[in-house]
């Protein structure tokens, strides 16, 4: 039928368009590259080589690639700060950041273009990719590529790095007990992942530093971004009796954090400063990773193409606990005198804190 | 176990089930007049953000709720055009609607909050109210259904779209106005989510809820009361397992994240031979065709 014929081009034309749209609506959002497709990538690196025309031009390139968007008051934001803290430094002459990368085929066609385009290294900023960063690192064996395994996944120019949480945590865990009368510990988290789950048992580690008979529960609630979820499985803890909130990831932390702020009771934040989130986010801790990616930047500038396990403690500031003003109030001495020791004893290498990767 | 089986479990469970009740009631109706409304997910995620936009410029999550459900109806219009009046494939049309829905409210979320400072709460409607409008919209949808000539003309279109259109009704404007609407309680749906138990938005907060509504409406054979029932049970299978991970127990803890999985599945297995599966579901109407 001509009818349907005109029908189809019509739809066809309007999805062309739509799709044009939304490309081009993303282009010109912000200066960090929104899309993912190779020729996005390619006029981020242009932008970004005439911004640093001054610097250091033997300096290496450093691209970092990212499942979500940058501007996430966390994970994602502190990778978005690490990276513009080196270009700032004149570590790295030219930096692209790329969000709303899909992992699988569309990451690892992305990074192939950056390693095409001269970046080195490259970061993807997300346990995610951790096979798309295989696959590709084989093909381009000078150039390091990361990704955010958190388990010492290294195999020569493929590398990994630290996210050592559990030591905020335990510091977190000593502020809370000192900020509340009893209770229990609530630990929540996507999924139960090392990283994660030893933050959870740290904190409780660090609670139990002022009160030995404390308690605790963790929940994975089986997906990074259901908020309400989240929400719910805390909202069951708290009926449980729990008054000490940490999560790990968004979603899990949200959610954590929803809860004590209904309920009553202290929470936690996650990479990044989460006091705006409310009254009951008593600590946060912030991640430098301009420290971290700098690892693997001073290899590529030395000349390597061997990865490491790059990380960098609480110790060696890779790691800030920060205390909420106006909450300081409500911790009581003995625990930031003990919180002001244990950092100290972390810093100076005299104490360690327990990781315990697994239930 | 003591604190599984209790009125918070209970309430919780509702919390979780309203969204997604809600938003199956759409699906039905879409469904039940031969639309295979696959952008249900993402005209949840639309009525979201417009609830939230509209109830943090109103200060009132109730204007939410209507602004939710306007936009939801509106996107449910547009994906009418295509797959009614146009005849694009419900499937790859429905899916598109989806995706794009989670970039667009992605992007204008960014845009309008994310810069310099954390999104502000709105005001939230208490669970007895939500419960109430649900029962309602499942009081509605039942007896427009059932007694009316429209609801009636609206499942022939979905079973014998020739026949209806031999008695002189028009199939293109029923199954347009039934997308339309599918595309309100969608958008509603997702505005009880977040006007309700949560006072926030974040990016993709509906999580899968429309796919899951999707479900639940087969295995509730396209009836209401079993999609409310059906609703229930899958907000009643999170809400236990959250808390029986909180338990001491040997169990692997990815047994209970899939609980309401495996529930969703045994319900559907058991009920498919009892399948009412609208005869013309997905199949676009021609007019002289047959």
């Amino acid at each position: 039928m001509i009818n349907s014929i005109r029908y189809r081009g019509v739809i066809a034309g309007l999805a062309v368009s739509a799709l044009l749209l939304a490309a081009c609506g993303s282009d010109d959002d912000d200066g960090a590259s929104d899309d993912t497709s190779t020729d996005d990538t390619a006029a981020a690196s242009t932008d970004a080589t005439e911004e640093t025309e001054a610097a250091d031009s033997d300096a290496p390139k450093l691209a970092i690639v990212y499942s979500a968007e940058w501007f996430d008051g966390s994970w994602g934001e502190a990778a978005y700060d690490g990276a513009t803290a080196l270009e700032a430094s004149g570590a790295v002459s030219e930096i692209s950041l790329s969000e709303n990368v899909t992992p699988g085929a569309e990451a690892e066609r992305a990074m192939r273009a950056l390693a095409e385009d001269g970046f080195n290294p490259i970061i993807a900023h997300s346990f995610d990719f951790g096979e798309d960063v295989k696959a590709v690192a084989a093909d381009f064996p000078d150039t390091i590529f990361l990704y955010a395994g958190g388990f010492g996944d290294v195999t020569d120019n493929q590398g990994d790095y630290d996210q050592p949480f559990y030591e905020a945590s335990y510091l977190q865990g000593i502020l809370a007990a000192g900020a509340t009368d009893g209770g229990a510990v609530a630990g929540a988290a996507g999924f139960e992942i090392p990283a994660c789950y030893a933050m959870y048992e740290a904190f409780l580690a660090g609670a139990r530093e002022i009160r030995p008979d404390t308690e605790g529960s963790f929940i994975a609630v089986g997906d990074w971004y259901d908020v309400q979820l989240a929400k719910e499985g805390a909202l069951g803890q708290a009926n449980d009796g729990a008054t000490m909130f940490v999560g790990c990831g968004q979603a899990p932390t949200f959610g954590q954090i929803e809860a004590a702020n209904d309920e009553g009771g202290v929470s936690t934040g996650y990479v990044g400063d989460m006091a705006e989130l409310g009254d009951s986010v008593l600590s946060s801790f912030e991640w430098n990773l301009d420290l971290v990616f700098g690892q693997a930047v001073d290899d590529v500038a030395a000349g390597s193409n061997e990865a490491q396990y790059y990380g960098v403690g609480l110790g060696d500031g890779g790691l800030e606990v920060l205390i909420h003003a106006g909450e300081e109030g409500d911790i009581s001495d003995e625990a930031l005198a003990l919180f002001e020791t244990r950092l100290a004893e972390i810093q100076n290498g005299e104490f360690e804190v327990p990781f315990i990767p697994e239930a | 176990m003591d604190n599984v089986l209790t009125l918070d479990t209970l309430t919780a469970a509702l919390r979780l089930a309203i969204p997604v009740a809600v938003a199956a009631l759409g699906a039905l109706i879409a469904e039940r007049s031969g639309v295979l409304n696959l952008g249900l997910e993402g005209m949840m995620l639309s009525g979201a953000f417009a609830a939230y936009s509209t109830a943090e410029a109103t200060g009132s999550p109730w204007l939410g709720l209507v602004g939710g459900t306007v936009v939801g109806a509106s996107v449910g219009l547009l994906l009418a055009a295509f797959v009614v009046v146009g005849r694009a494939n419900q499937i790859v049309t429905g899916i598109s609607f989806t995706l794009l829905a989670g970039f667009a409210t992605a992007l204008l979320f960014q845009q309008e909050y994310s810069i310099g400072g954390i999104p502000p709460r709105i005001d939230r409607i208490d669970l007895p109210a939500l419960v109430a409008l649900t029962i309602a919209g499942f009081a509605g949808v039942t007896w427009f259904l059932r007694r009316t000539t429209a609801g009636l003309a609206l499942t022939a279109a979905g079973e014998a779209p020739e026949a209806v259109d031999a008695l002189g009704y028009r199939v293109g404007v029923t199954r347009t106005a039934a997308t339309a609407v599918s595309g309100a309680f969608a958008g509603l749906g997702g505005a009880m989510l977040v006007c309700g138990p949560l006072g926030l938005f974040i990016e993709n907060v509906t999580a899968g809820r429309g796919w899951v509504a999707l479900a639940i409406v087969v295995f509730a054979g396209w009836r209401p009361s079993l999609v409310m029932i059906g609703a229930f049970l899958f907000g009643l299978a999170d809400a236990v397992q959250l808390r029986l991970q909180g338990t001491d127990t040997a169990i692997p803890y990815e047994v209970f994240i899939a609980l309401p999985y495996i529930v969703t599945l045994i319900a559907l297995v058991v009920r498919a031979r009892a399948s009412h599966t609208p005869a013309a579901l997905g199949v676009p109407f021609v007019r002289g065709a047959v």
